[in-house]
């Protein structure tokens, strides 16, 4: 299996960065869905009740699916033909739920860490200190998520994911809560009823 | 008061809430989170001693423990002495006896962890081992206290498992409720009412100490249950 980390470099000037094909079958409806995946961000639309959540947890490997294939950066992540299903670890994506899911019992500090936890300490520090500085949470190191604002604990979840310097970062409704101006732009392009497949080049 | 009876039922009672904490802990996580269609098949072994009989499970398990089953003959080998009438049955004995008090708020705890944390551990690269032991278990704290405290005490007040398996034998099987009730058989109501009395104290402290625990950490927020660390 190719390593995703050390080819990113070469690939970064395709603009083919994946391709997604695939079908689930549960008992109240069918996904059915295929298609290509380009550098930069790719958003899907739809109302709720589409299947853009159970999308993402199936790219994320969080879902067991019939068939297809899930390709990213020319790493394979599922393969019905094949029968290659990657585990949720292997995939290393990076994933933003809908509902956050910080961890409660752990401080920002700690959320972020978390899937970091083998790399050597300067290395991980470094990283939190770049990230938290991006992120503008640095004053909110040692708080707890309850003790955070909406759009803080977004943040930190988005940081929490980027860290770990995912292949793919997947964003469930990204402007839900968002500490973002409310100007006419972020509305009226993104909506509400969001999901967001973006290709990172933040490491 | 039977100070030796006491003390033995002390040391039964935190030996098995310890042996039934690890114990517990493997097979409540697979009760709450395997998937398996017979499941409800192994949730009612484990919960069967709520419902028996004491008399009746301390049949079996004499039987079982007894020279003539496999298991006793296998623990006679390896000893020389016979698994009933010894300390050591009776914690057999009041393992399975109190299972379902530890499983059971174990299972709860578990299962009321929020899968999508669960999900969020599993996507930043952490194996369900990690995962157990991050995020599962202290935020299970609540039912795993309350696991502990009812399985002590419901060890600490046996009393049809430990007179069927355990006879009444001073220093080695009597136990507290047997202690009592052998004061009662001698008309012996005063000592009776005394031992009865401080073990009703006991376990009405412990259960008030694990209600009041578990409803300050629901109303005290995640600073007051974490400590603020």
């Amino acid at each position: 299996m190719a390593d995703g980390r050390s080819s990113r470099h070469v690939r970064r000037k395709v603009t083919d960065r994946g391709r997604i094909e695939l079908r689930l079958r549960d008992p109240e409806f069918t996904l059915d869905v295929g298609f290509m995946l380009r550098s930069g961000i790719t958003i899907l639309f739809g109302p709720s009740g589409a299947g853009k959540s159970t999308l993402l947890d199936c790219i994320a490997g969080l879902r067991l699916l019939d068939e297809g294939r899930i390709e990213v950066s020319g790493v394979v992540f599922f393969e019905h033909a094949s029968a290659i299903n990657r585990s949720v670890q292997w995939r290393r994506v990076g994933y933003v739920f809908q509902e956050l899911a910080l961890f409660p019992h752990l401080s920002v500090e700690q959320n972020i860490t978390y899937g970091i936890a083998s790399l050597p300490k300067n290395v991980r520090r470094e990283r939190v200190d770049r990230i938290v500085e991006a992120m503008r949470i640095s004053h909110l190191r040692r708080r707890r998520p309850a003790e955070i604002s909406g759009g803080e604990a977004r943040r930190v979840a988005l940081a929490r994911s980027l860290v770990t310097d995912p292949r793919i970062l997947l964003l469930d409704e990204p402007l839900a809560g968002l500490d973002i101006p409310r100007g006419p732009r972020s509305s009226t392009i993104f909506g509400r009823g969001t999901s967001c497949i973006e290709f990172l080049s933040f490491m | 008061m039977d100070w030796q009876a006491l003390w033995l039922t002390i040391r039964l009672a935190t030996l098995v809430a310890g042996l039934l904490f690890v114990l517990g802990l493997p097979i409540a996580y697979w009760i709450a989170f395997s998937r398996w269609r017979w499941k409800f098949f192994v949730e009612a072994v484990v919960g069967l001693p709520i419902v028996l009989p004491p008399t009746v499970l301390g049949f079996y398990l004499l039987v079982a423990l007894g020279p003539r089953s496999p298991l006793g003959r296998v623990w006679i080998a390896l000893t020389g002495h016979t698994l009933a009438f010894t300390f050591s049955g009776l914690v057999i004995g009041s393992i399975i006896y109190s299972l379902p008090f530890a499983v059971q708020p174990f299972a709860t705890a578990f299962a009321a962890v929020d899968s999508r944390l669960l999900a969020a551990s599993a996507v930043l690269g952490a194996s369900r081992l990690r995962t157990f032991w991050r995020v599962v278990l202290p935020l299970s704290l609540p039912g795993l206290l309350t696991g502990v405290g009812l399985s002590f005490a419901h060890t600490a007040g046996e009393f049809g498992v430990v007179l069927m398996i355990g006879g009444n034998i001073p220093g080695v099987t009597r136990t507290v409720s047997i202690d009592i009730y052998d004061r009662v058989q001698s008309f012996d109501y005063a000592s009776a009412n005394e031992t009865a009395l401080a073990l009703l104290v006991f376990s009405f402290i412990v259960l008030v100490l694990l209600y009041g625990l578990n409803r300050g950490w629901r109303t005290g927020g995640v600073r007051g249950m974490y400590g603020g660390r």
